[in-house]
């Protein structure tokens, strides 16, 4: 009978409007939410023995550009990385300090230096003995520091890799749980999109930490596999395994076996590098900043360290006999050519000139072996310490020949040129994320888009509404009859 | 459904990240006007700041030479004035002793000689001068005095030379306690340091020598010349008033001989001050080129700041008054 046909017409209109109110509500709630795919309703006429029944609730699409997503998690793992690795240059930076800097190296040295030349003008005074002594202090204080700040910053790389994989394995499992329950919902037929926001928000998590390429399963299964190509996931998540320790030293390396790599089921992935084809995010930038980058700033001040303490050897000192400590010591010994890994962080100021550690002040004009005291007016001791900071030798990484100083501002210079470098890739990187992520984002919820959508589901409600009505009083005709 | 739609937060989000940067420029350029350096040396410098840690070890090394050469030159000048005591005190007792003669009576070869032990006396207390608690005749040995007491010395004198029966024996036991090398003058007279001359570095690459000590040759003629005066009338030895009144112009000869090499010391003092001059001057040039030089390294411009943040300014500005209409443009308020 075409009356009640034109009824249930009318009720599936009904439906379908509610529903698509429903997705807006849901829309415009989540228009600021993250990860959140802006859903729509799709209908399909429906017919039933080839006669139209109705409207029909095909079901709801959660729309979602995939290339721009996939761009934009290369474009994360990029950011993270260098964001990572900026930050922490940045840190080594104002811990060694920049040219110019009050407890920068090469200023402490300048200061050295001009205290020798006080000292030089009245070698009787013993209070500008005493500053030339404070001097050196400073000087040794400021490597002591760098270098344990170093160590400190390369230790905290070390846990941040810890950290990076718990989050990976956490994430990965997460996964493989929402894989099951998406394929599960969806065979059930129903909406999944939930289930799907919160997988695509995972994998964002993990994409920072490791490039990666999502890979369609079908049956709403995902699988994952790393830029460099190392599968993730593909069906049950893969575990990976790392070790760190507690504290770091400069003789620790992943090469002397001190410090650890990744591991995945037992075995290491790259006993090179430590994170082999994990590079490119977060995770790898955690290793190069342990392995690379601040053990070359540690390789670096080690030299300058050394070059310290061979300045002040026997050619600047007749006093000193072979095999003797020196007016600046490897932490009170004689400086080992066999052992340099760390020295910056135990370089030492010998105690035979400091009257605070039962030294003697007039050994700084005579000598540091001296063991009586010279004429008090002999600056000739003193000029052969200006001399020996300021002849131009190279330090043992080879390069130019400089002074003392001018090592140590090179150092400075160095370590500021590769801050310098990895903020330029950084800004490049969030560059390109920015562009992406604006991509991705623009195509979210449009409030004004769903407002319009709600306005002609009002109207279409109000009509199926009317329809219904009419039906009524058709029927209350008949009725009358 | 091939429908454009732009999401809401794409907006929001291209809005907060401008408001950032502009943010961020306007913090770095508001310092950077406040300060006159600029914000990022290495970025300034493009990674390399080798050439300006080079400028400030320099700048501080003139700084601790710029003292140095300070206090050696206030030395030095003080040097000077006790020398020009020194040879004025020769000058004078030269002046008086060349007078006398084979007829002057015995009281004034008395008093010539008593005139003698005063300026013998007087050339010793200019000789032991000191600048704050540095000797500065002593050599190398600062704290101590370069010449013991006068009086003591000519008490030793006095016992080397009793005995004497002419002016020759007087004359060889004079010259032999000022010229021992390890007796007389050498332990009794010059207290200080007789090794190398003093050095003093008042450069980076330049060292100089002080050679003006009281024990220098010239020195110790002048000395010996004034001993030889004051010990004309001494009781200890057997001579006529003839031959006493020979000696005392002898001395006065010798003293007048004398002015030879105290005029090459004086001369010698004069020329390392002249140099300490010169080095002050290129000093002060150098330090002067080297602020500037700092200065245009690190510096940044104050017109060129100023008128980037005016601009960053502005922008923020028009940022502002978009994000508001922006705001109120959506169709939520067009419903209601």
């Amino acid at each position: 009978m075409s009356i009640s046909h034109a009824m249930s017409n009318a009720l599936s209109g009904l439906t379908a409007a509610s529903r698509m109110a429903e997705v807006i509500a849901s829309n415009l709630a989540n228009a600021t939410t993250d990860g959140y795919g802006r859903r729509s309703v799709t209908l399909s006429a429906a017919s039933v023995g080839g006669r139209g029944a109705g409207v029909q609730i095909d079901g709801i699409t959660r729309f979602v550009n995939r290339g721009i997503l996939a761009d934009r998690r290369q474009a994360d793992a990029g950011m993270a990385g260098f964001g990572q690795t900026a930050t922490t240059l940045s840190r080594l930076e104002r811990l060694v300090g920049a040219v110019g800097d009050q407890h920068a190296l090469s200023t402490q040295i300048a200061a050295l230096e001009s205290a020798l030349a006080d000292a030089g003008a009245d070698p009787s005074s013993d209070v500008r003995l005493q500053t030339v002594v404070s001097r050196f202090g400073a000087v040794t204080e400021s490597l002591n520091q760098s270098a344990d700040g170093i160590q400190a910053l390369r230790r905290e790389a070390d846990s941040s890799i810890a950290t990076q994989v718990e989050t990976l394995n956490l994430s990965l499992r997460q996964v493989q749980q929402l894989n099951a329950d998406i394929s599960r919902m969806q065979a059930t037929g129903g909406d999944a999109s939930a289930l799907l926001d919160a997988r695509q928000t995972v994998v964002d998590t993990i994409a920072a930490i490791v490039p990666l390429r999502e890979l369609d399963r079908g049956g709403g299964q995902i699988a994952l596999m790393s830029s460099a190509g190392i599968m993730l996931i593909d069906g049950p998540a893969q575990q990976f395994g790392f070790q760190a320790v507690n504290t770091v030293t400069a003789d620790m390396t992943l090469a002397s076996g001190g410090l650890h790599g990744l591991t995945l089921d037992g075995v290491a992935l790259d006993p090179g590098n430590g994170f082999g084809g994990m590079k490119g995010g977060s995770l790898s930038a955690a290793f190069d900043l342990r392995d690379g980058s601040l053990v070359t700033a540690q390789q670096g001040l080690d030299a300058v360290a050394r070059d310290l303490i061979e300045r002040f050897q026997s050619a600047a000192d007749p006093t000193l006999g072979p095999g003797d400590a020196g007016l600046l010591t490897d932490a009170g010994a004689a400086f080992d050519p066999l052992n340099t890994a760390g020295l910056s962080a135990r370089i030492a100021v010998n105690a035979a000139i400091d009257p605070a550690r039962g030294g003697a002040l007039f050994r700084l004009r005579d000598g540091v072996n001296a063991t009586v005291p010279g004429p008090v007016g002999n600056a000739a001791q003193i000029d052969a310490w200006l001399d020996a900071l300021a002849t131009a030798r190279p330090t043992s990484l080879g390069g130019a020949a400089a002074s003392a100083a001018g090592h140590a501002g090179r150092l400075m210079s160095d370590i500021g040129g590769t801050r310098l470098a990895a903020e330029e890739s950084l800004s490049f990187a969030t560059a390109r994320w920015d562009t992406l992520r604006q991509a991705e984002l623009a195509d979210g919820v449009d409030s004004d888009h769903e407002l319009q959508m709600l306005l002609k589901v009002e109207q279409s409600y109000a009509a199926n509404a009317k329809l219904i009505q009419t039906v009524e009083s058709m029927l209350q005709t008949l009725m009358e009859l | 459904m091939p429908m454009m739609s732009i999401g809401d937060m794409s907006q929001f989000f291209m809005s907060r990240r401008q408001n950032t940067q502009l943010k961020a420029q306007m913090q770095t350029l508001t310092a950077e006007l406040s300060s006159g350096k600029v914000a990022d040396l290495a970025k300034h410098l493009r990674g390399d700041q080798t050439r300006l840690a080079g400028i400030d070890r320099t700048l501080a090394l003139l700084d601790g030479f710029g003292r140095a050469a300070t206090e050696t030159a206030q030395s030095l000048s003080m040097m000077q004035t006790a020398l020009a005591q020194v040879d004025g005190a020769r000058n004078t007792l030269a002046n008086r002793l060349i007078l006398t003669d084979t007829g002057t009576p015995a009281t004034d070869v008395k008093a010539n000689a008593g005139a003698a032990r005063d300026g013998f006396a007087s050339i010793v207390r200019a000789l032991n001068v000191k600048a704050g608690n540095q000797s500065l005749f002593a050599g190398a040995t600062t704290d101590r005095a370069s010449l013991a007491d006068p009086t003591a010395m000519l008490a030793n004198i006095r016992a080397a030379v009793a005995g004497a029966t002419t002016a020759a024996d007087v004359q060889i036991a004079v010259a032999v306690w000022f010229d021992a090398p390890t007796e007389g003058f050498a332990t009794m007279g010059y207290l200080g340091d007789s090794g190398p001359a003093l050095t003093r570095r008042v450069d980076p690459d330049e060292t100089l020598r002080i050679d003006a000590r009281a024990d220098a040759p010239a020195m110790r003629d002048l000395l010996a010349a004034a001993v030889l005066a004051a010990v004309a009338d001494d009781p200890g030895i057997t001579l006529s008033e003839s031959e006493r009144a020979g000696m005392l112009r002898d001395a006065g000869t010798r003293l007048m001989t004398a002015a030879d090499g105290m005029v090459r010391m004086r001369a010698a003092l004069g020329s390392t001050e002249a140099r300490l001059e010169e080095l002050g001057a290129a000093r002060s040039a150098q330090i002067t080129m080297l602020q500037t030089t700092r200065v245009e390294m690190t510096a940044a411009d104050p017109f060129d700041t100023a008128t980037r943040l005016q601009e960053i300014q502005q922008q923020l500005e028009t940022h502002y008054t978009l994000t508001a209409r922006l705001s109120r443009l959506t169709l939520t308020d067009y419903l209601r």
